[in-house]
């Protein structure tokens, strides 16, 4: 009877590790670049994760063949990077992704905008690795700003 | 088609000599207890035979290739062009056409198995005609199994006699270059000059340059005198010509086979500057639509926020012209395509487009210097759709989407 007991407490054990494990942000290598504010960023994806973290919710995606999408998204708002970055003012942000994607994207666009990890409450990495591991999100803008893989953020004067 | 052989004809066995002196009449045989007799247990045995292997034998379709050979199209075709499906059932059948030699196409003939021949429009059905894994081709609302297949070239006042292949081996040239590793266009011919300037008018296809010349749209384009007509590449889309104008490569060699896809790996022209020494700038729209190595971008954002981005390129090329006109320059006005797609082809707003970005030619013709080859050309055309979201549309076999001019000169 102890055995018993003894082994249904190694599960427990075994079975609330696991899913402490899987609360954790998973190790990627990544960096995203800031330029053009008075403090050049270089931010890792465990530095990203520990920043503020923001989720939108049902946010729209406008996509050229009207077939917009609606998605849940959380991550770290772009305004708080660009705090950091030393961003006063800009009239718009060059988002350039790692297959050489780029998109200039105007400010009042940029308004609501986060550099996201999770989509739908799944790390991007593991849910859309092809996506992954972070996305620009700027909600209610054509699918075109939304930049997957997101290397840089040049902000233009 | 399926030919059936006996077992001993195919396994080369000869045939047993009949039995002498069996019964054939009277009295049941030793081995019909059941009370069939053998032979026709070996008859129903063998027409089951035959029965399930008609349905299983592949469905085979005979398509009339443009030099009007016949060719067949079976399971093995499809699965050659299954990296374009949609979904795991459907190939689209405008691959199976392009696959096998079609460039244009007007009409579309289809004989069914049964049934009355059937006549379509290209137009109006080439963006959703599909050809399924069991053999049924989705055309409109009919759904056939085809016997035969043609496809009818719209007639044509002349033949192209250029295209996207053209244009990287005319700038290498003009600049004293070997042409991409992989080209395989043909330089045209043009006078001497000191540097290349290459104006991309996106979706600016051959009849809407004819309509909005004869409209009184265009005078400056118009001035330039008839352009070449060109053939653009399949499908016509701008990621897919965009490769190749830089590698002077068929889709088929720089691995641009289709939209989203945004890098070639095959040497460009901006790669064939680039290692000569040489300068070659890129002037784009909001967005950066191909991977264009070895180039000196930049990003013409919407920043007064009027709707469009031809201004902004209009004015980050004038201000590179004039701070010294690069060996290679690429000017790329996206703003007919972004309206087209929008508001249709051949409506007020698109017009109103075609009418600012002509202008636009005509003031980066006025700022640059003397002895500058200028090559101008579209991607690709456009056609109408009616489609939530958008009024037109490219991509197919038709003569709207594939015609592009082509203007060489030098200033």
């Amino acid at each position: 009877m102890k055995r018993h007991k003894l082994w249904m407490f190694l599960t427990l054990v075994a079975v609330l590790a696991l899913s402490l494990a899987g609360c954790g942000a998973p190790k990627v290598d990544w960096t995203l670049e800031v330029t053009g504010g008075s403090t050049p960023l270089s931010l890792t994806y465990a530095d990203l994760t520990k920043m503020t973290q923001v989720d939108l919710t049902d946010v729209l995606m406008q996509k050229s063949l009207g077939e917009d999408e609606v998605d849940s998204w959380s991550g770290v708002p772009v305004a708080e990077i660009f705090e950091q970055a030393g961003v006063q003012s800009y009239s718009s942000v060059t988002a350039a992704a790692a297959d050489g994607y780029a998109v200039e994207i105007s400010a009042d666009e940029m308004a609501n905008a986060i550099v996201a990890l999770k989509k739908n409450d799944d790390w991007i990495t593991k849910a859309e690795p092809d996506k992954g591991p972070i996305r620009l999100v700027c909600p209610e803008t054509p699918a075109n700003r939304w930049v997957f893989q997101v290397q840089q953020l040049q902000v233009n004067p | 088609m399926s030919v059936h052989q006996s077992h001993e004809a195919s396994t080369g066995h000869p045939a047993r000599p009949r039995a002498i002196g069996r019964p054939t009449h009277g009295g049941p045989s030793p081995s019909s207890a059941g009370g069939i007799r053998p032979r026709s247990f070996a008859l129903l045995a063998i027409a089951l035979l035959l029965l399930i292997a008609s349905a299983c034998a592949p469905q085979t379709t005979t398509l009339i290739d443009p030099g009007g050979a016949e060719v067949a199209v079976t399971r093995a075709t499809l699965r050659e062009l299954e990296r374009f499906a949609e979904d795991e059932q459907a190939v689209p059948l405008e691959r199976v056409l392009y696959a096998n030699g079609y460039r244009l196409i007007d009409t579309l003939h289809v004989v069914p198995e049964k049934g009355e021949p059937l006549t379509f429009d290209w137009l109006s059905v080439a963006a959703t005609a599909r050809w399924q894994r069991n053999g049924e081709v989705h055309i409109g609302e009919q759904v056939l199994r085809p016997a035969r297949i043609e496809g009818i070239a719209p007639q044509m006042p002349a033949q192209p006699t250029t295209g996207p292949l053209d244009i990287a081996p005319t700038a290498a040239k003009v600049l004293g270059l070997r042409a991409p590793a992989d080209a395989a266009g043909t330089a045209l011919e043009l006078p001497p000059a000191s540097r290349v300037v290459l104006i991309f008018l996106d979706a600016f296809g051959y009849l809407r340059y004819t309509e909005a010349r004869d409209a009184g749209l265009i005078p400056t384009l118009a001035a330039f005198g008839e352009p070449a007509l060109g053939l653009t590449v399949y499908p016509p889309s701008t990621a897919v010509a965009t490769a190749a104008l830089l590698t002077g490569a068929p889709p088929e060699v720089n691995s641009v086979e289709d939209r989203g896809i945004r890098t070639t790996f095959n040497e460009t022209l901006f790669d064939v500057v680039a290692a000569a020494g040489l300068r070659g700038v890129a002037i784009e729209g909001d967005a950066l639509a191909f991977n264009m190595r070895s180039a000196d971008v930049t990003l013409s954002g919407d920043r007064d926020g009027n709707g469009g981005t031809d201004d902004n390129v209009l004015a980050n090329a004038l201000a590179v012209i004039e701070a010294g006109t690069p060996d290679l320059l690429w000017i790329h006005f996206h703003g007919i395509d972004d309206v087209g797609h929008t508001y249709g082809p051949g409506t007020p707003e698109e017009e109103a487009k075609i009418v600012e970005v002509d202008a636009a030619v005509a003031t980066v013709l006025a700022a640059l210097p003397e002895e500058t080859a200028v090559l101008i050309f579209a991607d690709h055309g456009m056609h109408t759709v009616a489609e939530e979201g958008r009024l037109g549309n490219h991509g197919n076999l038709v003569v709207r989407d594939m015609l592009v001019p082509v203007w060489a000169f030098v200033k």
